[in-house]
């Protein structure tokens, strides 16, 4: 029997190469782009769950509350991990890490370089994290103050390929031993580093008192809970304590926080939003918005099959009456179709892999992933694609085998096949699914849209500061930190170079946090504030807007002891009331690298800035305080021509080598790692385009379909029409205009839950485009003209042919 | 064999009752080759589909080979029918895709045949038609006399007691009808009850009993 069956599957195929290929070919791509978005989201799911004890590995975060809102912090204080160990018995171990910014130099014999993430890390961090160890013994790694822990790559660069442990290596200041040789870092493991350094290193510079701080929040503290500890139970009781403990101190810093757990296996996926965080992070709401796309596209290629099949499923009538008559029951016909529709999307499934196979490099090169698809070496692989096939399957062939089954053999067999079907249900089911196809086009389609414009709006939105052609690095050695001023003019003076500036605090790169103290009754009111250690060429390079008093300036001794400059947040937090009403208004502040504790810097505010967006678009501006403080400077901004841009640089590489012969110079452009920050968005954005591209054309592959088969079943009203007089004009219009209203039905109903949905996700950007009708009915005419071009295209053919063949036919 | 009483059929055409079949009585004994005339709109097709159960009547008894077919459910209504029946039409109704092996194969498809079974089956029954040499063969590849034969064989391939045949020559010219209604002779004379529908005298005369029907009525 079901060779029978078969063989009348692939005979039906053959015959209807025109259908076969549009039900074929939509279902196919349908799945394929299913397939590599749920790679791409299956990989995601898979961080961090290769520890051992992953299900017990939590990281903790704050939810931290200042005057400027709730935000969640990833970085905490010291004492947590003290408080963990001493009070909480349920924690079986707790390891705090923190994060060298910035780059370090590493130097054995003549080889030198800079490695750009490194950690510093407990004694048990490896109790913590399944990190294969080629050289090294993990329990003793990372407990002598003077041993290095690198990776391989880091080992093959500056040791070479014998064995590396006891060796030395210059890191950053200090000669190490190397005391182990990680093996490549796993993908799927949540941080990103080359080197590991022990706590034990730099506990000399932590003294107790800072140690003892709620107020600085500077590690990562994880912990190891033992088993059968309640995760919920365990995160209240500690958040009780410390709270009652932190909040009274950190209140006078005008900021307060609950700490929360966080399982390490979610750390990859939920933590976007975190401040300060230093991990790989991904997007829960990207992976989630990519999920439902793909299904959107699966659903899509669906309905076209259901629609087809129905469709078309008068011209199997006969077959199915014949079938009745000879002795099949209902049930029986049902399972064959049901049967030769699991075939058609079997034959899918397998074209989609091989689409899958071959998209596959390009979706690892532009998601920076590494996953492997191969269903002829992975079992489980296979059997999931078998029974995706089965399931699509049954899902888009289920109706149309039910509504096929059902047909009465007398009207079949009498030659009265339009009778056969029941009703016209199926005509309504036909274009609800349409309907439903197309909303979800013209939902994709504004989505894609609005997502463009963001990003469009990130890239180019004035920030308030121009990071064009800033070429930008770090000091190294002592001679050119000590003679900072002459190198900076030295640069300045060099053929290409509009300006230069030193200082701690650049846009896009890392950014002190301290108070500023507002003077007033007793101690004053202290504010959270970001500080920029600068001098007096940085208003000058980095293109910041004053907009009330004056810049830095040499001619004002008091400008490099007292005197601040502020931005137009910090007008309205500090409460000095307008830009003009700030100047000469009294700011304090605590100086760095003193040893006497109290001592006060007392200032003026000598200038208002415009803001400028300091951090990426995801984050408001905060109060921003610029001063000069030469004892913090450490990186060199270089303005500088587009024009001969590589004599320029090689002409500053001169200078730095004059004074840092020993160090290699290591720069960037400013606009690049501005780029970077939108990254996620840039991508959200392409692989919409892409998905949107795949929804619209499998939709009008089964658009193309449906005009065909109406232009099929109403040739003889076409016919009769013609000989009445009616041009091809107006088939044309009768033909496409069915369809239009249905697209346009489509988009009445797509775009009000397109524009709630998309509100909502601008409303996570501080900064974001205006929502513009105008946009989602560009969308809705995307949608319209790219249907009426599908369907119109059979219409005319329709339209012109010669009505006396096809009256003759009847 | 079979047996009709008060079997009427009507349809609602604007809240009036339109007879097709009206109180029709009559009794069909095993091995007659009855023939059912009438103009057109009679009520033929829609007796003879009646017998076949492919259609249910409005009202009325209908009994064969003992059982009461009103009384039974669809499935074993269709399970009686499929052992027993066998239908002939004049479109032939040749499913296109199979060939003419797998044609006549189906019905034995759908009464659970095994394939070895299924194959001695069909073989024979080539055989007696003298069409082995065209089983590979689509139906659109053969001339419609020979399409009936196939259409006859399909029918008669589970060895049915009741063959219904709706105007088998119909679409036939007139040398292929009479070889038609010799194979009906002939099989009637094996056993088979034959019943058919019919415009033509010359067939009926191969029947031994004539049914004539008027507007839904025997007359």
């Amino acid at each position: 029997m079901y060779k029978n069956y078969f063989k009348i599957a692939l005979r039906n195929l053959a015959r209807n190469k025109f259908f076969s290929t549009i039900n074929i070919i939509g279902l196919s791509i349908g799945i394929a782009g299913c397939l590599l978005i749920g790679l791409f989201v299956w990989d995601e799911l898979q961080y961090d769950r290769f520890h051992k004890d992953a299900d017990r590995i939590f990281r903790i975060y704050d939810k931290s509350t200042n005057s400027q809102g709730v935000s969640n912090v990833a970085p905490t204080s010291p004492m947590f991990e003290t408080t963990l160990n001493n009070e909480f018995p349920e924690a079986e171990q707790s390891l705090r890490i923190l994060n060298i910014y910035g780059e370090n130099f590493f130097r054995s014999g003549d080889k030198k370089g800079y490695e750009e993430r490194g950690i510093i890390a407990e004694e048990n961090f490896f109790d913590f994290f399944t990190l294969p160890l080629i050289e090294g013994n993990p329990k003793q790694a990372l407990s002598s103050p003077y041993g290095v822990v690198i990776t391989q790559e880091v080992k093959k660069k500056y040791l070479g390929d014998g064995e590396a442990l006891g060796k030395t290596i210059f890191v950053g200041s200090d000669n190490m031993k190397v005391t182990g040789v990680l093996a490549k870092l796993p993908e799927h493991f949540h941080m990103e580093f080359s080197y590991i350094i022990p706590m034990l290193n730099v506990k000399k510079e932590l003294n107790e008192k800072q140690m003892q701080s709620w107020n600085w929040q500077q590690f990562f503290t994880y912990v190891k809970l033992k088993p059968n500890t309640n995760k919920d139970a365990f995160e209240k009781k500690f958040q009780k304590l410390i709270t009652a403990r932190a909040n009274p101190v950190t209140k006078e810093g005008g900021f307060t926080y609950i700490p929360f757990l966080q399982r390490v296996t979610d750390i990859h996926l939920h933590s976007s939003d975190f401040k300060f965080d230093i991990i790989k992070a991904g997007n829960i709401t990207y992976v989630k918005a990519l999920s439902i796309i793909a299904i959107f596209v699966l659903l899509i290629a669906c309905f076209n099959f259901i629609n087809l099949s129905t469709a078309r499923s008068l011209r199997r009538a006969k077959e199915v009456g014949v079938r009745k008559v000879v002795g099949a029951e209902q049930r029986q016909i049902w399972a064959q179709f049901t049967g030769e529709s699991i075939f058609i999307s079997l034959l899918a499934t397998v074209l989609a892999s091989i689409i899958a196979y071959y998209f596959l490099p390009s979706l690892n090169h532009f998601t920076e992933k590494h996953i492997v698809f191969n269903p002829l070496t992975s079992v489980a692989l296979f059997v999931f694609l078998v029974g995706l096939g089965i399931v699509v399957g049954i899902f888009a062939g289920i109706y149309p085998a039910i509504f096929i089954s059902r047909f009465n053999p007398i009207y079949i067999l009498k030659g009265m096949k339009s009778r056969a079907g029941k009703g016209g249900n199926n005509q309504i089911l036909r274009k609800a699914l349409v309907v439903i196809q197309f909303a979800l086009s013209v939902f994709l389609i504004s989505c894609a849209a609005i997502v463009f414009k963001q990003v469009d709006y990130m890239h180019h939105k004035d920030l308030g500061f121009n990071k064009e052609q800033l070429m930008f690095f770090p000091m190294r050695g002592e001679n050119m930190k000590n003679n900072y001023e002459t190198f900076k003019n030295e640069i300045i003076s060099s053929s290409g170079v509009v300006s230069a500036t030193i200082a701690y605090g650049y846009p896009g790169d890392i950014v002190s946090g301290d108070d500023i103290i507002v003077p007033g009754n007793g101690k004053g009111t202290t504010y959270p504030a970001r500080q920029f250690m600068i001098d007096y060429d940085y208003l000058k390079t980095m293109g910041l807007h004053i907009i009330a008093g004056r810049d830095f300036s040499k001619s004002f001794a008091t400008d490099s002891t007292s005197a601040f400059i502020i931005n137009e947040t910090a007008v309205k937090e500090l409460g000095l009331g307008t830009p003009e009403t700030a100047i000469g208004k009294r700011l304090d502040w605590h100086p760095w690298n003193t040893d006497k504790e109290d001592s006060l810097k007392k200032g003026f505010v000598i200038g208002v800035v415009k803001d400028f967006n300091f951090s990426s678009l995801h984050e408001k501006v905060n109060t921003a305080v610029l001063q000069i403080f030469p004892s913090a400077y450490w990186k060199v901004a270089v303005k500088v021509q587009t024009a001969n841009l590589k004599s320029t640089i090689s002409q500053v590489e001169k200078v730095w080598n004059k004074y840092s012969p020993e160090y290699p110079i290591s720069y960037k452009f400013l606009d690049q790692s501005f780029d970077e920050m939108y990254r996620a968005e840039e991508k959200l954005s392409a692989l919409l385009w892409i998905f949107t591209g795949l929804a619209i054309f499998i939709g009008c592959l089964g658009l193309l379909g449906l005009a065909t088969f109406a232009a099929e079943q109403r040739i003889k009203e076409i016919g009769i029409r013609k000989v009445l007089g009616a041009s091809a004009t107006n088939i044309t219009g009768m033909l496409s205009g069915d369809f239009m209203k249905l697209v346009l039905l489509a988009a009445i109903i797509s775009l009000p839950i397109a524009w709630i949905t998309l509100s909502k996700w601008l409303e996570e950007f501080p900064y974001r485009i205006s929502m513009n009708a105008w946009l989602f009915i560009l969308s809705a005419a995307v949608a319209l003209v790219v249907a009426l071009f599908t369907v119109s295209f059979q219409a005319i053919r329709a339209a012109s042919s010669n009505p006396v063949k096809a009256l003759r036919t009847e | 064999m079979l047996e009709f009483k008060g079997i009427s059929k009507w349809y609602n055409v604007g809240g009036n009752k339109t007879y097709i079949l009206n109180n029709v009585d009559l009794i069909i004994r095993e091995g007659e080759f009855v023939s059912i005339m009438g103009p057109s709109g009679s009520g033929k097709s829609t007796l003879l589909h009646i017998m076949g159960m492919l259609d249910e009547p409005s009202e009325g008894y209908h009994y064969f080979m003992g059982q009461a077919v009103h009384l039974l459910k669809e499935k074993q209504r269709s399970q009686l029918y499929k052992q027993h029946i066998g239908f002939v039409f004049q479109a032939y109704h040749l499913i296109d895709e199979l060939t003419v092996y797998e044609n006549i194969e189906t019905p034995l498809i759908y009464q659970n045949v095994k394939t070895s079974e299924r194959k001695a089956m069909v073989a024979d029954i080539l055989d007696r038609f003298q069409m082995v040499g065209k089983k590979d063969l689509f139906p659109t590849q053969l001339s419609g006399g020979q399409q009936q034969l196939v259409g006859i064989a399909r029918a008669l391939i589970a060895s049915p007691r009741l063959l219904l045949a709706d105007e088998p020559t119909g679409n036939l010219n007139s040398k292929q009808g009479e070889e038609i209604m010799e194979i009906f002779k002939k099989l009637n004379n094996e056993g088979v009850t034959i019943i058919q529908v019919t415009h033509s005298e010359k067939n009926a005369g191969y029947g031994s009993r004539v049914i004539n029907l008027l507007d839904g009525r025997i007359s």
